[in-house]
């Protein structure tokens, strides 16, 4: 079903908006969720927690970008998810994923730099239209979808090293962007 | 801020964005060209154990979560009570619910390649988790069955000129490589042949010279690469590649070209490690200057026995 069809749905408040979206969306869903999480029961409650929020969001949201949306909302519940869990049960490859967004982070944050999320979200955007396409893609893989270096990999046909190496440079290049807009997060 | 916060913050990354690392083609591939043999080991066991084909479908066909390692550490290989080599650990590690001990004690149970009884127990042993939910657990169990059967059919083993194999145990166990050690059998009898120091924590490739007689192998750590080229013949090793290549490009280049302390060069190899002739490799490389704000990138040439090492840089 097309996007605009469950939208129209959700706004219908037809309970069928949620089986549409289940059927449509609920693996990428849980692709999202299960690169954040460990435990197939989180995974699983993550992606009922999606469904209940687009409900409760559509309308008066409209979104442009169901997928965006759903998988939006989900990173961000399975992130609740993941600080609430205690440090046994988290996932190790995830943890690998937000060190490497710690190089980021300047040395000499302040409480006077602190940034509203929107503010800095405007720069990272500038910034990752500035940059090369698959830089870009493979940035967004890596800190958006969260996937691991093995598969962005697979999924770009080239080896982990220049994955790791382009990762490395577009951290580097975006903290030096960051800083040259006067951000110090 | 915050790691946590920064990652919630890119949650909020543009929906034209999101939507182009979404495309079809993105789509996730499994690799398909490691099955091959492993299916094999599987039915050339099956058929001494069993007739049942469903060995190698379930092998093909289940996915689920594996264990997660960062960094094999000797302690973390050894598992409880530290002893010497005792496949009693290891075999009785088997029989527990820890996948993560199950993985490492199939691994370290190819150590018992060099006695007889241990290693007919240990094929025996290991034969079951051909059949894992785990794929980390059913490509291990392969690949020690493939080194204990003595079948050699494997991919990642290597073949040299002199007759031995070399290979690495705990493949690809990280999204960075293999354990950082290089096993040989020689004269039927296993050793632990060559292992590498920090920052060299993962293998990551081992590509042999066209005669057989020379290894090239790349080492990573998360932040670097590193190249040695091991002569089998001679018993000689290169010195590191790709530092030495930084170097030497910096002092040419006139390029400020600090060593750090850790080692890390942050540069990398961007393409395969290609043998030219028997004496001559060659391979792309970035090599990085001034804490990476100089790239530079550089097809590096190296002439074992002359010792010779030439960096050009890459006209894009």
């Amino acid at each position: 079903m097309e996007d605009n069809s469950i939208i129209r749905l959700y706004i219908d408040r037809s309970q069928f908006a949620l089986v549409e979206t289940k059927n449509k969306y609920g693996a990428y869903c849980r692709a999202i969720a299960r690169n954040i999480l460990f435990n197939s029961l989180d995974i699983e409650e993550c992606e009922n927690d999606t469904y209940l929020a687009a409900w409760q969001a559509i309308p008066p949201t409209i979104p442009t970008k169901l997928s965006a949306f759903l998988g939006r909302i989900i990173r961000n519940i399975a992130l609740d998810k993941y600080s609430y869990n205690n440090a046994k049960k988290r996932n190790d490859e995830f943890n690998i994923i937000l060190d490497e967004l710690e190089q980021c982070l300047s040395d000499q944050c302040t409480v006077e730099s602190e940034y509203e999320a929107g503010e800095l979200i405007n720069v990272i955007n500038k910034y990752l239209y500035g940059i090369d396409k698959v830089e870009r893609i493979i940035f967004v893989r890596r800190y958006w979808y969260s996937d691991s270096i093995g598969n962005i990999a697979t999924m770009l046909n080239m080896s982990s090293s220049k994955v790791k190496s382009r990762l490395f440079r577009t951290r580097n290049k975006l903290k030096v962007y960051l800083e040259k807009e006067g951000i110090n997060i | 801020m915050n790691k946590e916060d920064l990652y919630k913050t890119m949650g909020l990354i543009d929906d034209q964005i999101i939507e182009e690392a979404n495309i079809n083609e993105f789509k996730v591939k499994k690799r398909r060209s490691n099955k091959k043999w492993t299916v094999l080991v599987a039915c050339l066991l099956l058929y001494s154990v069993t007739s049942s084909v469903l060995l190698a479908k379930e092998y093909i066909s289940k996915q689920n979560v594996d264990p997660y390692l960062r960094y094999l550490t000797p302690e973390s290989m050894e598992l409880e009570p530290v002893t010497l080599y005792a496949p009693d650990k290891f075999i009785e590690a088997l029989k527990s619910n820890n996948d993560e001990h199950i993985y490492i004690a199939i691994n370290r149970l190819v150590e018992s390649y060099n006695n007889e009884k241990e290693r007919e127990r240990a094929l025996h042993e290991i034969e079951p988790f051909l059949q894992s939910e785990s794929d980390k657990i059913r490509s291990a169990a392969a690949f020690s069955i493939d080194i204990l059967s003595k079948t050699f059919e494997s991919p990642y083993i290597v073949r040299m000129a002199d007759g031995s194999i070399v290979f690495t145990l705990f493949h690809n166990y990280s999204d960075y490589g293999s354990h950082n050690v290089i096993w040989r059998i020689k004269d039927n009898l296993l050793e632990q042949w060559y292992s590498f120091s920090s920052p060299s924590m993962y293998v990551t490739d081992m590509v042999p010279s066209h005669d057989g007689k020379q290894l090239a192998i790349k080492t990573s750590s998360n932040k670097s690469d590193f190249v040695e080229i091991i002569n089998i013949e001679q018993g000689m090793v290169s010195p590191e590649l790709l530092e030495s290549a930084r170097v030497k490009f910096g002092a040419q280049h006139e390029i400020n070209t600090w060593i750090r302390t850790d080692h890390e060069n942050y540069s990398y190899v961007t393409s395969e490690l290609k043998w030219k002739d028997n004496n001559t490799i060659q391979f792309e490389a970035s090599l990085s200057y001034e804490n990476t704000e100089i790239i530079k990138n550089t097809t590096v040439t190296y002439q074992f026995n002359e010792k010779k090492i030439q960096v050009d840089e890459t006209v894009e």
